[in-house]
């Protein structure tokens, strides 16, 4: 599913490159479950966001299902980020003007996913994760695990082949944190490819893996 | 079309979960496109609308040109030749404006209207409520006594009786069968009453023998295959034969044809293009300071632009759902825009003169509707686009990392956008301030001219003494010596006068010569406003006498002509010599007549006979009515009184109907509010161009406060620094300001440019006031400067108050 040769990020400072990732190698399978681990300022995050295809300014290698993303139009990376990826973020990021089921509905829009099959699509996904209750509600008048919930169901919710998961659980206490990465792992035996960041080592055995990251550079 | 009414109702939700932006924003785009709207009905009304006519553009009006006026009406005898000789107009038709006492109708009452030729009606294509136009042979013949009146008189005289055409009409004791009923039409013709045949004019002998008496209107209309060239050609080539067959009378008498709208709005839409484009100005400035506004609010939505774009949302995409909230912003103000220019024209139409052609007809329609669409989408795209195209540019990683809020990297850029608008609406405030500098000096310098008399503490009135009761000269001068004489004891009254043509009424021309002196070339004759008027003229108007006498008993009908001139005849032409007792003539050899003298027994100054940028005559020559050998039958009453002019008219309405109850008193008004008429289009220029550079400043002030706001707010750490560092209150209030005035210098230089370049498009329209006035830019950049100096310092006095602790923590 993923391929990573020799990918590289730097940024150009006055006297040199300052580099956060370093001859990063990797390669996740379909069907995996990966976490990334490392201290701050290793660059799980940085590297988190190069496969979720949001930041493009880097070097090597990158192939997503089979696709050169190195050599990627930014429209085309977009098109393929839209169709295979969902992101779920530490601090859940839905937006707050819009009500679960919109927010929800929100990737399916940007998908061109006709207004009837969209409705039918949200209502699934919300009584399958039970918040069916919630549809109304703002996120506000949420907890944070529910956002969290929410959260993940709108990275679901277009039905994408990898899930990346930046700190999902960051801001939860541990009983929702467990529920969450509960779920995270039934996706997973249903199929869907996952890569985390976490710090926490409880979190990280519920991947088939751990990709551990130091100053840049991955652990052998 | 289901997403974008989710879309659209998502938008309205975040529009009105943000009322701090939603108001302002609203009210700023209410205000600007309202403005326009305004605006833009009186350009379309006044000058893009065609007139009421069929095919209005065809119609042409035919001005002859003399030296020193470019535009002077036609005499009857050439007309008649341009019109058996013309081969370019379906027909040309002529009419000479003139007023009527109207009676057998209620209250005796002065009404205006016309003579016209029967071709007149069919030149213009005028329709009809009721019967018809009277034809050409009414105008061949005398027998026929008919008229045509217009609809405002068919409804306050005749009740709108359906029956009217064969009823008769009294105008000025002589009995007319009205032949029809015309709607109003564009108050061309100073608002027509009545339209009797040419035939029916007192004077018509006159006007048929008399080459030479420019006194006729005369408009053409167009063939459909000839242009305006061809059609000029081929009256010029007319022009250039009577030149040669009338050289005493054409020379130099050339011809220019105006296209007929033109005509009538003429005079003033230099100031309402100026208006426009003072208006256009708000605009723009509404624009960026909208798209500042927005750019401003585009911080705070950084995050959410990014999530959608993580989610999936392409940059097309996020930019229709930023354009989108612009949109729904611009329709939300265009509609309150509609309201406020409705109600704004309505107030413009209120400050303007009754008598200014087309003004009053002017309406908010489809055309309105149209431009406040047009205006609505163009401020929408020109507000918007640029904060769009920003907020939709989403680079992911920064924002969506955790702290990314603090790590922004767009706000540099963000700064510069934002400083450009600012820049920009500096520059067009500038701009519109230069603007109204301008015409407020050229509105003072107009109004400061000195007039040469008094008109306040003045009442003026008109007296038509025409019908069967005044049939010749002895009868109207007795006439108006008793009503001189009556009017002159009443109490509060210190003095009555009459003059024929009083300054700031008219403005007719005669030519002249001086005895002893050559015959000027011809051509060349020097051209004088001639008066009749009353012995006490000069006193009850406060003239002094630079010279010589007034008029007195000794100046009988029958004696010697006399004359009192203005100084500049004086000066002119008995420059170091008494010009009393010298004699001027009215060139009637030129015309085969005998020369009339005038000898000259005063001098007076000279006055200004019309707004003083209008054009006229150099000289003044005033005539004892009584020595007139035509019956003075129109005169303006001048009465000088005590208390408020006012206050006497019931006294003086009821002291000429004792004298004749079928004699109209008509128009009793102040001279001095009638001379501030005629300066009401400036002053209503000034006044309005002075309000949008007004608000423009405000504007322009507000979106330089905005930007150094929002700077502030970016650097809150970096001002903490180096408060910390040690940085003083002055070092930091310095850092701001001296960000603020740089952005408002740039603006200021980019103004002064355009405004030059502009001043050049407006002198036209200026009165002693160069287009680029160095005091009025002067004082623009002043007033320029003082409101960026405003804006930029409570933004820096807030820096000075940064914690540098809390600063640091954030």
């Amino acid at each position: 599913m993923i391929e990573l040769k020799n990918v590289e990020k730097s940024y150009k400072l006055k006297n040199g490159f300052y580099y956060v990732l370093r001859q990063i190698n990797l390669t996740v399978e379909p069907g995996d479950f990966v976490s990334v681990m490392g201290p701050s300022g290793a660059g799980k995050s940085t590297l988190l966001h190069i496969l979720g295809l949001h930041d493009a300014e880097w070097e090597g290698e990158f192939y997503l299902l089979d696709q050169p993303v190195h050599k990627l139009k930014q429209k085309e990376r977009v098109n393929l980020r839209k169709k295979h990826t969902g992101f779920v973020f530490q601090s859940y990021h839905l937006l707050d003007d819009l009500t679960v089921y919109e927010n929800i509905e929100l990737p399916l829009s940007y998908r061109d996913v006709p207004h009837s099959q969209r409705e039918s699509i949200v209502c699934d996904a919300l009584d399958r994760f039970n918040i069916v209750g919630k549809r109304d509600l703002f996120p506000s008048q949420l907890s944070g695990g529910q956002q969290q919930l929410v959260a993940i169901v709108r990275a679901i919710v277009a039905k994408p082949e990898l899930i990346l998961a930046d700190e999902p659980t960051g801001n939860l206490h541990s009983d929702q944190a467990r529920e969450i990465m509960e779920l995270f792992k039934r996706l997973n035996s249903e199929g869907t490819t996952i890569v985390q960041v976490t710090h926490s080592e409880q979190n990280a055995s519920y991947g088939k893996r751990i990709v551990r990251l130091k100053d840049g550079w991955m652990e052998k | 079309m289901r997403s974008l009414v989710s879309q659209l109702r998502y938008t309205v939700r975040l529009l009105l979960k943000s009322p701090g932006f939603t108001v302002p924003a609203v009210l700023v785009l209410a205000l600007g496109i309202g403005a326009n709207t305004a605006i833009f009905s009186l350009v379309n009304g006044v000058l893009l609308k065609p007139l009421p006519y069929p095919k209005a553009d065809r119609l042409m009006a035919i001005r002859q040109t003399v030296p020193g006026f470019d535009s002077f009406p036609l005499d009857y005898p050439d007309y008649l030749d341009f019109r058996r000789q013309q081969k370019s107009f379906e027909d040309l038709g002529a009419f000479y404006g003139d007023r009527f006492t109207i009676s057998g109708q209620g209250d005796p009452e002065l009404i205006s209207g016309m003579y016209e030729t029967g071709s007149l009606f069919k030149v213009f294509g005028r329709p009809f409520l009721l019967g018809g136009p009277f034809g050409e042979t009414e105008d061949k013949s005398e027998t026929r006594a008919v008229v045509v009146i217009s609809e405002h008189l068919w409804k306050a005289k005749f009740q709108q009786d359906p029956k009217v055409v064969g009823a008769s009409l009294t105008l000025d004791g002589r009995r007319y069968e009205i032949v029809g009923v015309t709607p109003p039409q564009a108050n061309e013709g100073g608002g027509a009453d009545v339209y009797l045949p040419l035939t029916q004019f007192p004077y018509l002998h006159d006007l048929e023998t008399n080459r030479g008496g420019h006194v006729l209107g005369v408009i053409g209309r167009l063939k459909d295959t000839v242009t305006l060239l061809q059609a000029r050609t081929d009256l010029e080539a007319i022009s250039k034969r009577l030149n040669a067959d009338y050289p005493t009378t054409n020379t130099k008498v050339g011809i220019r044809l105006i296209p007929y709208l033109d005509w009538v709005v003429g005079d003033y839409s230099a100031s309402l293009w100026l208006l426009e484009g003072s208006v256009v100005c708000l605009l723009l400035i509404t624009c960026a300071n909208v798209a500042n506004l927005i750019i401003g609010r585009a911080l705070g939505r950084r995050t959410e632009v990014m999530i959608r774009a993580a989610l999936g949302a392409s940059r097309k995409r996020l930019f229709a759902q930023l354009l989108l909230e612009t949109l729904v912003l611009v329709l939300v103000g265009g509609i309150l825009g509609l309201v406020l220019g409705f109600f704004g024209m309505h107030l413009i139409k209120l400050a303007c003169p009754e008598n200014i052609s087309r003004f009053q007809e002017v309406a908010t329609d489809g055309a309105s509707l149209i431009f406040v669409l047009s205006a609505s989408v163009g401020t929408a795209l020109l507000a918007g686009v640029l904060p769009a195209l920003a907020g939709s540019n989403a680079d992911l990683t920064p924002a969506l990392g955790e702290g990314g809020e603090r790590s922004a990297t767009g706000s540099p850029l963000r700064r510069q956008k934002q400083s450009f608008l600012v820049a920009g609406q500096v520059a067009l405030t500038f701009v519109l301030l230069t603007a109204a500098g301008l015409l407020t000096r050229s509105y003072q310098a107009l109004h400061d001219t000195p007039l040469g008399f008094n008109p306040r503490h003045i009442l003026i009135g008109d007296i038509y003494l025409r019908g069967s009761k005044y049939p010749d000269t002895t009868k109207c001068r007795l006439a108006w010596d008793t009503i001189l004489d009556r009017l002159a004891r009443l109490p509060g009254v210190n003095g009555a006068a009459v003059n024929t043509d009083l300054p700031f009424r008219s403005g007719a021309a005669i030519l002249f010569g001086v005895e002893g002196q050559p015959d000027p070339e011809p051509g060349k004759e020097p051209a004088a406003e001639p008066q009749l008027v009353s012995a006490n003229y000069f006193s009850v108007l406060g003239i002094p006498l630079l010279r010589g006498r007034t008029f007195g008993n000794q100046d009988q009908p029958d004696s010697e002509r006399v004359v009192i001139i203005s100084n500049s005849i004086a000066r002119q032409f008995f420059f170091g010599q008494d010009p009393i007792g010298k004699q001027l003539n009215d060139l009637g050899d030129k015309v085969g007549q005998k020369n009339v003298l005038y000898t000259i027994v005063g001098v007076v100054p000279d006055v200004e006979h019309n707004s003083p940028d209008a054009q006229h005559a150099m000289f003044q020559t005033y005539y004892p009515y009584w020595q007139t050998p035509d019956a003075m039958d129109l005169g303006t009453v001048v009465l000088s009184v005590e208390q408020q002019p006012d206050s006497v008219l019931p006294a003086v309405r009821k002291t000429i109907a004792s004298i004749d109850p079928d004699l109209p008193f008509s128009g009793g008004a102040r001279f001095d509010q009638l001379i501030e008429k005629g300066f009401a289009g400036r002053h209503l220029s000034m006044l309005v161009v002075s309000l949008f550079s007004g608000g423009a400043l405000i504007l322009a002030t507000v979106g330089l406060y905005a930007v150094l706001s929002y700077s502030v707010s970016q650097r809150r750490r970096e001002m903490g620094v180096r408060i910390a560092l040690g940085a003083r209150a002055h070092n930091i209030l310095r850092l701001v300001v001296s960000q603020g005035l740089r952005i408002g210098a740039i603006g200021l230089l980019m103004g002064v440019l355009a405004a030059a370049i502009l001043a050049r498009l407006i002198e036209g329209t200026l009165y002693h006031v160069p287009g680029t006035d160095p005091l009025t830019f002067l004082t623009a950049a002043s007033i320029l400067c003082l409101a960026a100096l405003v804006a930029c310092l409570f933004p820096a006095i807030r820096a000075t108050r940064v914690d540098p602790i809390k600063a640091l923590r954030e």
